[in-house]
């Protein structure tokens, strides 16, 4: 039995090769981005066959999996929570049309919310769309039940999610290695138009069928392993507990702890399937119980489910926090509380020293907030963006850009793709009263990919005006790297065809298009000049500037190559105005000299900062050669369509 | 015997390497591990925490005023996370001796019965010619520390299992700079 040390998403992704996994797609986003890799490791150590895509959203990754079902093959697709709000539409009609071979979608949550947008709970989003769920605690829990899941989906021929959340996704844990299913399963697609391509008269069946379906898988759960009641209950023998606890996924883990640390014998009972919810058990289980505790993450999908609340303590009737994880340190005060109110502990037991608060908070500690990287070609663009444009409204998007928020230069971030049409419809509100705002939307290259095109579609047929920024930068980096559509490199290392981001700019109608490197700030502001005039122009439109600078973690390959060291002259005056305006991590006050200090342990020597003292106070160190420089200014391609 | 470890330092410091390795020597003496990480935005430049518990519980999280160790990476990173240390535990600190604690929290520790102890790993890992080494030179030092769970053999051990063939050597002399050190500390003459 081999034992590895794994992170969840690398759990799951040896569940998914154990299981036989045939096809897998992914898109990209924290907590769930490390999953399809670990399938590529695996695919390729063990030379494998799977097919492998990072595909272009979370849409199109659950639509060719779900055909590859169709055509009997075993299908996964991850994604995050909110990826999942892309991927409705053929979520919810896939539960009705059902799989042939297994379809297992997993999506990650993000109780806290670390690195997303909201807290939505994927589990009620299952019992929306009639998706079996189910809720894992651990990564070897995971693991576990992906091959289970798989197993469930081709037995009762429906979709499975499975629903990890962040903390099992980036848990670590050794997990036992298990043996790969190997069963060939050959591409046999059977037509049934009836079911494939349902009209409404046979959706109704469809509906009435997967009602059915649910209620077998129902009853199935009401004996499944992947609930039980924990064993400590027996020990302590009563007719009725004067608590007891019903939870899921990572707060599962937690209570057990804590009671252990209270020295609380009372009984809990685990859920892994969170929907259909097994309800005779849990009634059973609530019957023998004077009050409930109910814990989960993110909201409370095992809570609406329990046909009588009456002795349930959770979220809903806030004994829980109604929002936020379920840390140890949220858990502790609300057991304390509970716990001494069923008079199982005596509260006198002694709380944690608050002398501590005191004696750390005389201490300033540096706050260490999220920055753009020293060198990030977004910093760059955000920065001419900002003295070309100082009264715009700024609309941007999801990516490492967003923290453009420190540069003033992010107004809105709704959700992938919204700059374009947030954009838009202020345009449209504006022009309603007669006026020309100024508006500058910015845009990763992934996530215009992603859900720009649509937008950008719309906008330039309505005849919106503003100027869209997109900030293209090789890759997919907040989330790992992960090529985009414009790369020829595919998920797996193979070659693909690229689909260049400036044709399909040109192919949404736009007329006025440039490619500008914001290395080059001075040529990078004119081409912003330029595009701002068009939107202004009586022939003018929607101007768009693809800023186009590789991410310096990425590839620092141009850097390397024309490295320009930096150093602040003495005459420094400590106005700040570059810690303000261009934030790079490496730039430092230095309080007792009064003087503005290059941080040489993370500067990269990108020189952009020169810009941003206009003063001239921040100088190159060693300062090129006109033949130098002739070269540096050669790699500034400009492309104009 | 189960252990909770908590791991704080700045991005780009080595943490999650640190975690990996503790993690996998534990598991190679037949103990379980289970731990949590920092991912994605809360990573980018900012500060990082990771925990790690060796033994048979499954929860990812360690409570405040619940961990057997704190290994900070950095100063300010330890004063942030000191409220983790449990009445017992041991602290164990990157930087100049001379400098750390501050009085307030030296009292505090006194009172918690909190063991601290304090190496300058980054001043190890700059004499080795690799800044990036710090975080080795420091386990190397907690090795040596009273009830750390792991031994000095079985990092070692660890290391040769984790680390690139090229960079074992360097990763060996940092180790044992740092367990050099935490030996020399706790001879009679320094008491």
């Amino acid at each position: 039995m081999t034992q590895q040390v794994v992170l969840g998403n690398e759990a799951i992704a040896r569940g998914l090769i154990e299981a036989g996994v045939n096809v897998a797609t992914s898109y990209p986003g924290t907590p769930s981005s490390e999953i399809l890799p670990a399938v590529i490791e695996w695919k390729k150590k063990l030379g494998l066959d799977t097919y492998v895509e990072w595909s272009v959203n979370e849409k199109v990754a659950l639509e060719v999996a779900l055909a590859a079902s169709w055509a009997g093959k075993r299908a996964m697709v991850a994604m995050k929570q909110v990826g999942l709000n892309v991927a409705s539409d053929p979520l919810l009609s896939a539960a009705y049309t059902g799989v042939v071979g297994g379809l297992v979608v997993i999506v990650c949550d993000d109780p806290g919310p670390f690195s997303s947008q909201t807290e939505q709970d994927t589990r009620l989003f299952a019992i929306f769309a009639k998706v079996p769920v189910l809720d894992p605690s651990t990564p070897r829990e995971a693991q576990a039940m992906v091959r289970y899941a798989f197993e469930l989906s081709e037995k009762f021929r429906v979709p499975v999610i499975l629903r990890p959340a962040m903390r099992v996704s980036h848990a670590r844990q050794n997990i036992t290695l298990e043996e790969i299913d190997k069963t060939p399963r050959p591409a046999k697609f059977k037509k049934d138009p009836a079911r494939w391509a349902a009209t409404p008269r046979y959706r109704l069946l469809l509906h009435k069928e997967l009602n059915e379906k649910l209620g077998k898988i129902e009853a199935e759960f009401e004996t499944s392993k992947l609930n039980s009641v924990d064993s400590r209950q027996s020990t302590v023998d009563r007719n009725k507990y004067p608590l007891g606890i019903v939870a899921s996924g990572v707060p599962y883990t937690t209570a057990c702890e804590l009671l252990e640390e209270f020295g609380v014998e009372i009984p809990i009972l685990k859920i892994g399937t969170v929907y259909p919810l097994p309800r005779k058990l849990v009634n059973d289980f609530v019957a023998r119980c004077e009050k409930i505790l109910v814990l989960e993450e993110p909201d409370a999908a095992i809570e609406l489910q329990m046909p009588d609340r009456r002795n349930v303590l959770g979220r809903l009737d806030g004994t829980v926090p109604n929002a936020g994880e379920l840390s140890p340190d949220v858990l502790h005060p609300v057991f304390k509380k509970i716990l001494t109110d069923a008079k199982l502990i005596d509260a006198s037991q002694p709380a944690l020293d608050p002398v501590w608060g005191e004696a750390l908070k005389s201490i300033p500690l540096p706050v260490r907030p999220p920055r753009l990287c020293p060198g990030c070609g977004h910093r760059s663009a955000y920065y001419s963006i900002r003295r070309v444009f100082p009264s715009a409204f700024f609309a941007s998007d999801i990516g490492c850009y967003t923290l453009g928020t420190n540069l003033r230069a992010v107004d809105t971030c709704l959700d992938m793709g919204a700059s374009i049409t947030m954009a838009t419809g202020l345009y449209q509100a504006y022009k309603l009263d007669g006026k020309n705002q100024s508006l500058v939307a910015t845009i990763g290259d992934s996530t215009f990919i992603h859900s720009g095109i649509t937008g950008l579609t719309n906008a330039v047929h309505t005849g919106a005006r503003f100027v869209l920024v997109i900030l293209d930068n090789n890759t997919t980096a907040m989330t790992g790297f992960q090529p985009t559509a414009d790369q020829m490199r595919l998920a797996d290392g193979a070659e693909g065809s690229r689909v260049a981001i400036p044709e399909l700019v040109s192919a949404c109608g736009v007329k006025f298009l440039r490619v500008s490197d914001p290395y080059f700030q001075d040529d990078f502001q004119a081409v912003l000049k330029d595009a701002e005039a068009y939107t202004k122009s009586d022939e003018g439109g929607i101007a768009v500037v693809i800023a186009k600078r590789p991410c310096v973690l990425y590839d620092r390959s141009p850097i390397d190559a024309h490295p320009i060291k930096v150093q602040v002259t003495d005459e420094c005056d400590g106005c700040k105005y570059c810690l303000v305006a261009f934030e790079c991590p490496a730039l430092l006050m230095n309080p007792s000299t009064n003087k503005v200090e290059i941080d040489y342990r993370i500067c990269v020597d990108c020189g952009q900062c020169i810009d941003a003292c206009y003063k001239g106070f921040i100088v190159e160190s060693n300062p090129v050669t006109i033949s130098e420089l002739a070269e540096k200014v050669g790699i500034n391609q400009r492309l104009v369509p | 015997m189960d252990s909770k470890i908590l791991l704080a330092g700045i991005g780009g410091q080595g943490v999650l390497f640190a975690h990996q390795l503790l993690a996998d020597c534990a598991v190679a003496q037949g103990l379980n591990v289970t731990g949590a990480e920092t991912h994605g935005m809360s990573q980018r430049g900012g500060s990082v925490v990771s925990h790690l518990k060796i033994g048979d519980s499954p929860a990812p999280l360690i409570r405040q005023g619940t961990a057997d160790w704190i290994l900070a990476f950095d100063a300010s990173e330890a004063y942030r996370n000191l409220s983790f240390i449990r009445p017992g535990g041991t602290v164990v600190v990157n930087h100049a001796p001379e400098n750390f604690p501050s009085e307030t929290v030296s009292q505090q520790l006194n009172r918690m019965n909190v063991a601290l102890r304090v190496v300058d790993a980054d001043s190890i890992a700059k004499n080795l010619g690799r800044v990036s080494a710090a975080n080795v030179a420091l386990l190397g030092f907690a090795s040596t520390c009273a009830g750390f769970p792991l031994t000095r053999e079985a990092l070692r051990d660890a290391l040769a299992r984790v680390v690139r063939p090229q960079f074992l050597e360097l990763n060996y002399q940092a180790f044992d700079e740092g367990a050099l050190k935490g030996t020399m500390s706790q001879l009679p003459i320094n008491q």
